[in-house]
């Protein structure tokens, strides 16, 4: 190519480049009309952006505030940019988070605004029940709102149960029976995954509250050790369990498609409900008929009532948000029927105001059968003790899963670990 | 150009000129100044760099200092962290996996990308075969981690395939376990990132004259003889490129054991850049990841000079 | 001569088979017929449905700004910095400037650095200066990484552009700018190719710079919106999936395609 040819089409490109670029890079962000407020709402819901904008129309019909959602695919990365956002001030209006332990730095770090005043409002209008506020207290004050509330049932395949002779265990035995019935027809009867560390404590945590809440919640309060025989005793069921072989691949995924794959063979899936869409929507499987879900009974004979895990998604406003108060404003009025009825339908999940009826036949039937037998709610492990102690924990429970640590090794390190996390948190909140 | 070089050698044996002459050749070698202008060529690429860089190594060196964890201000520890990762039980086993990952890298991706390069530079339809290796480069991150571990999985294809080929024997969680849960990303890793290397050596080999090699094989000179004396001495600065390289790179294994394993079981198959990440974003713990951090690079810079200065013995530059 | 070819041939094809099995098994996969799709990998051809499925996937993914944004960052970032990377690396290796070495550190150091450490100050210093959640912005920082490496390749490659020449340039009367462009840009014309294309796709497929220094739709680059398309909250099928990512790689095989000419065998004589 001749040199002055070169020339003509290095400048042919060189203005093809950068005339793309002014006009792309001139492209402005689209004005919301002027008189609607538009919030900056960030999450790590992938996927959820349908339902946000919902809720958005929601807002916009009852405040006049529309909410702008970004989704952030990566939890972790989404946790440190909220966490540097805070410290610049620069940052989004409304975000979503975790509740109970996972609130504290941030509420001490002057994350979350303090929205005590939303609360003391909508119970006292009955639109969410005062036993749900403790999970997003930190001290005396308040600092979000539930987004939404998932039980963690055990799902079953009903048709599938009919066709081999099984009914709803009502019993530890019962269950065990059922476990070991579907096993003999060549399904692995239950789910069990350590995919990103974070599921081993699901049967953690389920196999605790079956034998004896209270021994639960006292191990997570730090008021037991986990070398503490009764620990050890749920820890040597859960190892019974594993060596019988009822659990599937530590790298199975057990929500999405997955679980509706997993749901059509037999399998019994401990997910919370907010998986339930999945199975519904995505699996096109009819509530109530093809599935359905039943409260994972007590080990424990001798215990008066049953419990079941629940998990409180939690939104909060983010307390050097440009537009606190409208952000306020529009937390008060999530928590309101006409919103909460948008979430309830758009999630197919139960939801904080109890006004709300229940849409979905198997959240219907599964609140209703907590309510009636009074089914202690117990929160997630995930929520309930120090960040890098939860963290570790999980850890040191997918090897224990894998076969990796034996009992011993595994309570132990877990005991060590403990002892060193409360005392870095007692130091750290004098707790 | 061969008259440029006879006029360079005219211009050169002149020494009796005219003054004239002579104050016009000084006006004419330009190039010879060291001015300013020199400057003037790095300086975008300097801009650039520091711009993104002061602050950030700035900010993690202070950080590796203090005890910054989360939103709690930051509060002076001095040498603490460096300290406690020294005792660090887990420090044992994420060096152990970094010199894995990165003689790995040497080895594979390096050694067969160079191998590949150098068969498919004299074969017919080079191109398609570069782009056949070049393939994994081209695919997004979603779509890789979906793949191998869909093939690695328990339930995966791998075992899926030896089931079918009637070695149920070998079936294994190649994710689950250490060592195999390494070696099956190492083996993602090299998928993904040889052609790369490929790609760099056909750049490299394409600097070999044409006559030399065709003089080359007129004299007789099969295959080998023909890449390790005409070939390889001409690789001599692409392959500082690919080495000094893929060291960075894989002291700096992050992206692929984050996903496929998390580190673990039992943080087992952790890399320091691991490490890092988990203190720092996983656990908030700013300062503790920052000092593992600052020793992540030190270890690179270290290095990779002893590497480049290695390799490039002869060039007066460094 | 023929059985050394022969010999070459077939190590290629195996080799070849190997690479491209795992892509098979992509392919395979994304095209499998959505309605049957058991939530697993198969290594049989269940349903082939390319059409079907992209259509699905452009319409529920909505790749559209996050394809633009990716063509704004791709080629203005891999053109500026192999531009930028090159005229450093032409004055280090032609211009004899001083403390060659410590402007070749300094340069190189951003390869060295765990790309972690730089994320949350960026964002920190991009929020204080209001460069958050901007175009140029990032580009900025795609320029910066994308400079060391290009720079690295290019100043090796031009140090094998002999000696003699850049003195008969000299002794010619070229300027500095002219000896850039006359001699050493065509001289490196692949590596600066090779150098384009790999920073292309490095910025092409980045994920967590977009997300951590971006958040509208329209600024946002495309993996950032690829990445949410997966999760414990996501009911989209696989197959889906797989072939949004596709859609988010065919322009980066193109270029490889196209940039093909670049790498012209050296080696034709003797096969």
């Amino acid at each position: 190519m001749k040199l002055a040819n070169k020339k003509m089409a290095v400048l042919t490109a060189a203005s093809l480049v950068i005339s793309s670029a002014v006009v792309v890079g001139a492209t402005s962000t689209a004005n919301a009309s002027k008189h609607v407020k538009v919030l900056n709402f960030y999450h790590d819901k992938n996927g959820w952006d349908a339902r946000f904008n919902a809720v958005s129309a929601g807002l916009k019909d009852g405040i006049g505030v529309t909410l702008k959602p970004s989704t952030y695919a990566d939890t972790t990365l989404y946790q440190n940019t909220l966490n540097q956002a805070t410290k610049t001030g620069k940052g989004p209006d409304l975000l979503t988070w975790w509740s109970g332990y996972r609130m504290v730095d941030g509420a001490k770090g002057g994350m979350f605004a303090d929205i005590s005043d939303v609360w003391k409002d909508a119970i006292a209008k009955g639109d969410v029940s005062k036993d749900l506020q403790k999970q997003f207290m930190v001290g005396t004050k308040t600092y979000a709102i539930p987004n939404g509330v998932s039980y963690w049932p055990m799902f079953y395949n009903k048709k599938k149960f009919a066709e081999w002779g099984l009914t709803v265990p009502k019993t530890w035995a019962e269950f065990e029976a059922v476990c070991a019935a579907i096993k003999a027809k060549g399904v692995t009867p239950l789910t069990a995954s350590v995919d990103g560390a974070w599921p081993s404590f699901i049967w953690f945590e389920q196999l605790l509250i079956s034998q004896d809440p209270k021994l639960y919640l006292d191990l997570t309060s730090n008021k037991i050790k986990y070398t503490d025989p009764k620990v050890v005793e749920v820890f040597n069921i859960w190892k019974g369990m594993i060596d019988k072989g009822w659990f599937t691949a530590g790298d199975t995924s057990f929500f999405g498609e997955e679980a509706v794959k997993l749901m059509n063979k037999g399998t019994m899936i401990p997910v919370g409900t907010w998986n339930n869409s999945a199975f519904s929507d995505g699996g096109g499987l009819v509530g109530g008929k093809d599935y359905d879900a039943f409260v994972i009974p007590n080990i424990n004979p001798a215990l008066t009532s049953q419990s079941i895990i629940v998990e409180a998604g939690a939104i909060g406003a983010l307390a050097k948000g440009k537009n606190l108060a409208q952000s306020k404003k529009a937390l008060r009025e999530w928590l309101k029927f006409p919103v909460q009825a948008i979430w309830a339908d758009a999630s197919g999940d139960g939801v904080p105001n109890p006004k709300v009826p229940v849409a979905d036949p198997v959240i219907k039937g599964l609140s209703k059968y907590v309510a009636a037998n009074k089914v202690n709610q117990i929160q997630r492990y995930w929520e309930s003790g120090p960040v890098p102690l939860i963290e570790g924990g999980v850890v040191i429970l997918s090897a224990f899963m894998l076969g990796t640590k034996t009992v011993a090794q595994a309570t132990t390190e877990l005991a060590a670990l403990a002892d060193k996390e409360w005392a870095v948190w007692t130091k750290k909140y004098g707790k | 150009m061969s008259n440029k070089v006879e006029q360079s050698n005219r211009l050169r044996t002149k020494s009796s000129q005219p003054i004239w002459l002579k104050l016009k050749r000084n006006n004419k070698n330009q190039m010879r100044k060291t001015g300013a202008s020199t400057y003037f060529f790095f300086i975008p690429a300097i801009i650039c760099v520091l711009a993104i860089l002061v602050y950030p190594i700035g900010k993690t060196l202070y950080l590796s200092f203090t005890d910054s964890e989360g939103l709690l201000p930051p509060v002076f520890i001095g040498l603490q962290n460096y300290q406690n990762f020294l005792v660090d039980p887990i420090l044992r086993a994420t060096l152990t996996n970094v010199l894995i990952w990165t003689v790995a890298t040497l080895v594979l991706p390096v050694f067969i990308g160079l191998i590949i390069a150098t068969v498919v530079s004299g074969v017919k339809g080079s191109a398609i075969y570069r782009m056949i290796f070049l393939l994994p480069y081209v695919l997004s991150g979603v779509a890789v981690g979906a793949l191998w571990f869909n093939i690695f999985e328990t339930e995966g294809l791998l075992n899926k395939f030896l089931v079918s080929i009637g070695l149920e024997g070998f079936v294994n969680s190649w994710l689950l376990y250490y060592p195999q849960n390494t070696i099956s990303m190492i083996i993602a890793a090299t998928w993904a990132s040889t052609g790369l290397v490929v790609v760099l050596f056909t750049v490299g080999i394409q600097n070999v004259p044409l006559q030399t090699v065709e003089a080359a094989t007129i004299d007789g000179a099969n295959s080998w003889v023909l890449f390790w004396k005409i070939i390889w001495p001409q690789l001599k600065y692409i392959r500082a490129v690919v080495i000094g390289t893929s060291l960075a790179n894989s002291l700096r294994t992050f992206d692929i054991v984050w996903v496929m394993t998390g580190g673990g079981p039992a943080r087992n198959s952790e890399t320091l850049a691991v490490t890092m990440y988990r203190e720092a974003f996983l656990l908030n713990r700013y300062g503790y990841g920052s000092a593992i951090a600052v020793f992540l690079m030190v270890l690179v810079v270290a290095v990779s000079v002893l590497s480049l200065r290695g390799g490039l013995k002869k060039e007066a530059t460094l | 001569m023929k059985k050394d070819s022969l010999l070459k041939h077939s190590v290629l094809i195996i080799l070849s088979l190997i690479w491209l099995s795992p892509i098979y098994l992509l392919v395979v996969n994304a095209f499998a017929n959505v309605e049957t799709w058991e939530s697993n990998f198969d290594w049989s051809i269940k349903g082939w449905e390319p059409i079907a499925n992209f259509q699905q996937a452009w319409t529920v993914a909505d790749l559209a700004p996050g394809l633009k944004s990716n063509f704004f960052y791709g080629i203005m970032g891999a053109g500026l910095s192999v531009f930028f990377a090159s005229l450093a690396a032409f004055s280090i290796v032609a211009l004899n400037p001083k403390n060659k070495s410590l402007w070749f550190w300094v340069i190189y150091a951003v390869n060295l650095v765990p790309y972690q450490m730089l994320l949350l100050p960026l964002f920190e210093s991009f929020a204080s200066t209001g460069l958050y959640d901007t175009r140029w912005g990032l580009l900025l920082v795609y320029v910066a990484i994308a400079i060391p490496f290009a720079f690295f390749l290019s100043r090796n490659h031009m140090l094998s552009i002999s000696k003699e020449v850049v003195e008969a340039s000299q002794l010619d009367g070229a300027s500095k700018i002219q000896t850039y462009f006359r001699i050493f840009l065509p001289l490196s014309w692949s590596a600066l190719g090779a150098a384009f294309l790999f920073q292309f796709t490095w910025i092409w497929n980045d994920l967590v710079f977009g997300l951590t220094l971006t958040t509208s739709a329209e600024i946002r680059p495309l993996m950032s919106t690829i990445a949410t398309l997966v999760g414990q909250y996501q009911n989209i099928k696989m197959p889906v999936v797989l072939c949004a990512t596709l859609i988010a790689s065919i322009p980066t095989a193109f270029l490889y395609i196209i940039g093909q000419r670049l790498f012209v065998a050296g080696l034709k004589a003797g096969s």
